[in-house]
Formats: structure tokens, sequence, C-alpha cells
């Protein structure tokens, strides 16, 4: 059995609030650009031993714009060279292949003092879809659905980021509601070179909607410098995300990164405004609904000083159980926890 | 109708369900909470109706619960004093719950399990049909609801020794069920129950655990006052079932129960001919639902998904089966519904507002914050 000390979590979220007041008395965070190019980013896995592209201090704001949908993809699909923007043959200058390009991922970002034992704290201050471009598909073998779907099929969405939709086809609008689909620590190093479409431990590619502005995401640090890796942008996505793709497009928006020591996490946390969340991940759908569960139970337990029975039977009473996505090999379920029912 | 008035007209009904209950809505029967209207555990195809509608009719239904005594045996009052419940066993609600338990017949050996009334009959309903039931009030009729912890649920008993059951306050006019001092849970009550009588192959005496093709005990916690059900017609009659009152309860129910109470609900049935559906939906203000349920919550996705598939393809005229699927990985979200009634369940929200073209007629609008 892993130990796991959930009561540190409560008390470094206590220090955080204090951490963020003396930020805020102190000097206002350093802000770093990151922008997806060839020397920025790194495709479809993790991997311990790559060198970082930044190094930052705890509290630190990185400006990110993230890039997905190699124009060589789109230019397949018959979109004309001059409605794909330029910046994206920068970014995919030099790669073989016309496959989408989904996990093209930023970092990895190092933090100075960052051990494994130690989480990051991200906190996604904004996040917003950059360009009008789109792309969105289904493979065979692929998709909750393969059997009725033993084909590919691929096909170009343009987002109005007037009016924040999708035109998906006459009278469908989506709205969006931009994410990244893949926010990652890095795998430890005996781990060698992982692939990154399945999430896991370090998070990864959680595909997770409800990871949007706002939201905080907690990740255990595994090698030194934790290791970021931010990308997979997604201006919509359903939960389950069922055919296996989202909305794929290219994101920009400001995370803060904090450094929270010994929080000795087993997966992934999360928190938004309103609620708290913890994630499953297995292949098979039953454990990863256990998972959930028994994560929230352990932190309910540990933050609000609840008996075991009672934290147990309040999650029964109020809350929700969501399918994350169920194609990423490694599915999701996420638990969200209503803040709104502690009134101390 | 002017659309404004129409929205008053709305408000009212909403701040009439919220503050008044059920008591002053119009309704064609009453069905009371007796031994002779009830049914426990199972859905009895030995059973008369107790009621025989037609279509568009509504029902008044009161239903059971609350009796936290059982689990361990208790007198009554002694339990309700034990837990600071401030009522009686006289309270009307609990007395009928008791005579229920007493003097209600069992079937097939069944002694316990879910408090259920019916069957009430629909007039002309044939397999084939499918049974529409709008839900037009659903209130607490006690203060209290219970919620246990069986062993050998979700989290295998979790360090739990003994299955504890915790009592939940009820305060109908702030709509929280007090948990604890300082933890409140928004009310959001419905019935865990609703079915029409299962088809033949599935046995006369079916218990009302697992919920299936018939619909039965969803425990979706969509299902409130305003939202929709439609079931699949299996018997002539149709022979719909209710009870499993909850007061909240979180998707999942991974304890294997809600705040478990007593409601009272009132209920209109429509009966569609020759509409035919494989699973039950449900629909509400700003949402379509489809139903997967399977042992296995992979498989229950599954089902979900193609459901879904043939809901939007439905909605919008689509043959294009690719574009409704590409259309659900990004427009709709899937919930756990439950993972605790041995046949687990997922269902899709599928978002009415995604549909531009679609004039949304729907009969209840929520009242406005």
């Amino acid at each position: 059995m892993q130990p796991f000390h959930a009561s540190h979590l409560s008390a470094a979220l206590l220090a955080g609030v204090a951490a963020t007041l003396s930020i805020a008395a102190h000097a206002a965070p350093k802000v770093h650009e990151l922008k997806a190019s060839p020397t920025t980013v790194h495709r479809g896995f993790f991997d311990a031993s790559l060198p970082p592209v930044l190094t930052i201090d705890s509290g630190d704001i990185v400006k990110l714009e993230t890039a997905t949908g190699n124009p060589r993809w789109f230019e397949n699909l018959g979109v004309p060279k001059e409605k794909i923007p330029a910046e994206l043959y920068a970014v995919f200058e030099g790669v073989e292949g016309a496959g989408r390009g989904d996990h093209t991922l930023n970092g990895p970002i190092a933090v100075r003092g960052a051990e494994p034992g130690d989480a990051l704290e991200i906190r996604i201050r904004s996040v917003d879809v950059r360009l009008p471009i789109a792309g969105q598909g289904f493979n065979p073998n692929r998709g909750i659905l393969a059997d009725q779907f033993p084909y590919a099929k691929s096909r170009v969405l343009w987002i109005d980021l007037k009016r924040k939709v999708i035109e998906y086809a006459p009278g469908v609008e989506v709205p969006t509601k931009p994410f990244w689909g893949v926010i990652a620590t890095a795998p430890p190093a005996e781990m060698g070179r992982v692939q990154s479409g399945p999430p896991n431990f370090f998070g990864g590619n959680m595909d997770n909607s409800d990871l949007g502005a706002g939201a905080t995401l907690y990740l255990p640090i595994s090698v030194a410098g934790g290791m970021l890796s931010i990308g997979d942008g997604h201006a919509a996505q359903g939960h389950g995300e069922v055919c296996v793709s989202a909305v794929e497009t290219s994101l920009k928006g400001e995370v803060q990164i904090i450094l929270r020591k010994a929080l000795h996490l087993k997966m992934p946390r999360a928190e938004t405004a309103t609620h708290y969340m913890t994630m499953g991940l297995n292949t098979d759908l039953d454990e990863a609904a256990r998972i959930a569960t028994s994560e929230m139970l352990d932190w309910l337990v540990a933050m609000k000083g609840l008996s075991r029975d009672d934290a147990y039977m309040l999650m029964s009473a109020s809350m929700n159980l969501i399918v994350t996505q169920v194609v990423d090999g490694t599915k999701g379920v996420h638990a969200m926890m209503p803040k709104a029912v502690f009134r101390k | 109708m002017p659309q404004n008035k129409f929205a008053f007209a709305s408000l009212i009904l909403g701040l009439a369900c919220a503050q008044v209950g059920a008591a002053d809505l119009a309704y064609d029967h009453y069905v009371h909470l007796t031994p002779e209207n009830s049914a426990i555990g199972n859905y009895p195809a030995q059973k008369a109706a107790i009621l025989t509608i037609k279509s568009g009719e509504t029902v008044k239904i009161d239903t059971g619960g609350g009796a936290g005594w059982r689990n361990p045996e208790m007198a009554p009052n002694d339990w309700l004093r034990k837990n600071n419940v401030p009522t009686t066993a006289d309270h009307p609600a609990l007395r009928e719950t008791i005579a229920v338990l007493d003097k209600a017949t069992r079937y097939a050996d069944i002694k316990n399990g879910h408090l259920l009334i019916g069957p009430i009959d629909v007039d002309g309903a044939m397999p084939g049909d499918s049974l529409e039931v709008r839900i037009l009030s659903v209130v607490p009729r006690i203060p209290y609801g219970t919620t246990g912890a069986g062993p050998g649920r979700s989290l295998k008993n979790a360090d739990a020794p003994k299955p504890p059951t915790h009592v939940t306050m009820i305060d109908l006019k702030r709509n929280v069920g007090v948990f604890e001092s300082g933890i409140e849970v928004p009310l959001g009550p419905f019935m865990g129950v609703m079915a029409v009588q299962p088809a033949d192959e599935e046995g006369t005496n079916h218990s009302s655990s697992p919920p299936g093709r018939f619909a039965g005990n969803l425990d979706c916690r969509e299902l409130v006052t305003g939202t929709t059900l439609y079931m699949p017609v299996f018997q002539k009659g149709a022979r719909f079932f209710t009870g499993d009152a909850h007061a909240a309860q979180g998707d999942g129910e991974i304890t294997g129960s809600a705040i478990e109470t007593a409601n009272t609900v009132v209920l209109k049935f429509i009966l569609h001919k020759g509409k035919t559906l494989k699973m039950p939906r449900a629909e509400t203000p700003t949402h379509y639902i489809a139903f997967g349920l399977d042992p296995d919550l992979d498989n229950a996705m599954q089902q979900a998904v193609d459901e879904t598939l043939d809901y939007i393809k439905e909605l919008e005229n689509w043959d294009d089966t690719a574009r409704a699927y590409s259309l659900m990985s990004i427009g709709v979200d899937f919930h756990v519904t439950q993972i605790v009634d041995q046949t687990k369940g997922i269902h899709s929200m599928i978002p009415k507002k995604i549909f531009k073209n679609l004039t949304n007629t729907y009969w209840y609008k929520a009242a406005k914050k």
C-alpha cells in the first residue's frame, strides 16, 4: 500500500491561501511566455529525460499559446492554404505525416525546487480559443461505437470567435467551452517514453471538460522539476468524448504554477469555483468510478473532518459521478462534490 | 396566450411547488398510501389495477418511506426520538407507511424492498405504445430522510463495519437537507422508481431493484418536478408503478441510497399509440436524456451512446449517423446515473440549445431564480 498523507493536502491548501496573500503582498508574480514553436513542443509522448524549455519559480505565471492542427491535415481536407494560419505552418515545420497533431504539447516547464512527492498546483487563470480553425474525426477501432463506424472520417470545423459557437451543421451550434485535454507532469524516469494517449496518475490526456478557466489542478510530481507539459486544445467537448475527438484547436491562456511540497498525491485532483473534483482512471469504467469515489472519500475526510461513514453517505446524497471520457484506452470518471454543501 | 403571461403563470406554478407543495395542484385522481394500493420490492403481474385512468389525466399519489427504524429493528417512536426527529409515528405519512409494512400483501415471497404504489392502468395502452409521464410536482411529505450504506455496494463497505443510517432533516422552506450542522444539501426530490409492468419474458414478479427497459429503479436525479419520463409499454394498460421517494441524490448514488423519504407526487399520463420505444427516455426544460442500463458500466455506456445516437437522429431527422456520432462527442455529456442497483446506469444529457431550429414547446418552464 502506498502511504498517503491526505491531511497534508488540506493543510497545504490552507497554506496556499497564505502563499497567495503573501504573493499579493510582496511582488507581482513573474510572467513568462511560452508559445508553441518547433523548439518548445514535443508530440505524442511524455519523457522524464526531456530537457525543460522553460524554468520558473513557484508562483510564476506562464502565458501559453498552444497549437493544434497540422496544416497538411487541413490541406488534405481541401482547405485552401490561405485560410490556414501561417503560424501553424511554422509550428508544424518538419513534421512528417499529415496527422492532425492534437498532442502537440508545450513544455516541459521545470519548477525550481520541485521534487518527487511534491505536487504542482496549476491554476488555470484563463483559457480561450485563438484561431478559428479546428478539426474533428474518428478512426476505425477507436471510439465507443467502433463496431458501427469501421472507417475513418475527418472534418474541419469553423469556430465563430465572436459569438463563441461552433457552427456544426445547419441549425446546430455548439457553444465553446475551451480547455486543454492534456496537462501532465513527467512520468517517473523508469517508465521511459510514455505515449500521451492514455491518462495516468501524472495527469496527461485527461480530456476533462471541467478543467476550463477558473479550475485548479493538482498533479503529483515524479521527477525533479515536475516537468509540466500542456496542450491538446479543445474548443468544446462533451463528457464522454464518445467518438474519440473533441473540437481540436489552438488555445491561448494563462496558468499560475505553485509548488506544493510533500503532498504525496496518488492521483490528480482539482477544484473549480463550485466543486471539489477527484478522478478515477482505469481501462474498466466500473473501476474508474470506484477510484474516483474512493479518492473523494479520502479527501473529504482529511479536509472536512467527516467520519468515513458520514462522508460516504454525504457523497451518495450530493456528489456527481461523471463519465470524463471512454476513448483514451484508460477511461475516466470524475467525481464532482459541490462546495456549497459545506457551510463552514 | 402572450409569452410574458405564460412565463408569469409558470413562475407562480414554480413558487407553488417550492412552497406549498403539491397540495393545490389540480388533479383528476388521488391515490392514497394504503396496504391495498401498495406492492413491495417487485412488480406483481398478478395484482389487479388499483385505478384505471384515461390518457391526459392527472393523478396525485402519496408514497411511503422514512422507516429507518427497521434497520436495526426499533420501535418507531424510539428511533425518531433517538435521531432527534421532531415528529412521531402518528404523522399521517408514517402511520400509513407502518400500515403498509404491516399489512401489504407480499408476492412471490418477497418480504422487503421498495415501497411501491400501483399498478395504475392507462385505458387503451397496448404493447408497442409508449407512456409519457409528466412530473408536475414532487414534494417530501415527512420532515426527514435516511441514507444508509449497505455492505457490498460500490465501495465494498469502505471501512464501515456495519451499515449505519444517517438522518438528514428536510427544510422545505429553504429547500435544503440539513446533513449535519454546517453541511446542507440542496433538495431535488424525485421518485427513484417509475415503472411500467415488465414484459412477460422478464417474469411475473420482477424485482424492483434493477432498472430495465421498463424504466423502474432508474434512480436518475434529473427526474424532478418539471421533467418528463417516456417508457415503452409491454402490457395491456401499461400498469404503472412508482415508489422509492428521494429528497436528493448525487449522480452515482454510491452508497446505494439517496436521502430516502416519502414524497407526494402529481403525475400526468399521456399515451402515445403506436410510438414504440426500445428504452426509456426523458426530457427536462433544457435537455433530452437517453439511458444505458447494464450490470457492466462499460456496456451501459455503450448502450447510452447508441440510444443518444438514435435520439439525435430522430430529433434532427438526420440519416447521417456519423454526424450525430461526432456531435455527441463534443456537445453531449454522459453521467453515471447509479452504480448500486445491480443493473448500473449511464444517462446522457443532450442540451436542447444546440439545436437552433427546434422550437422548444416543452410544457414546463423553469421558474426564474
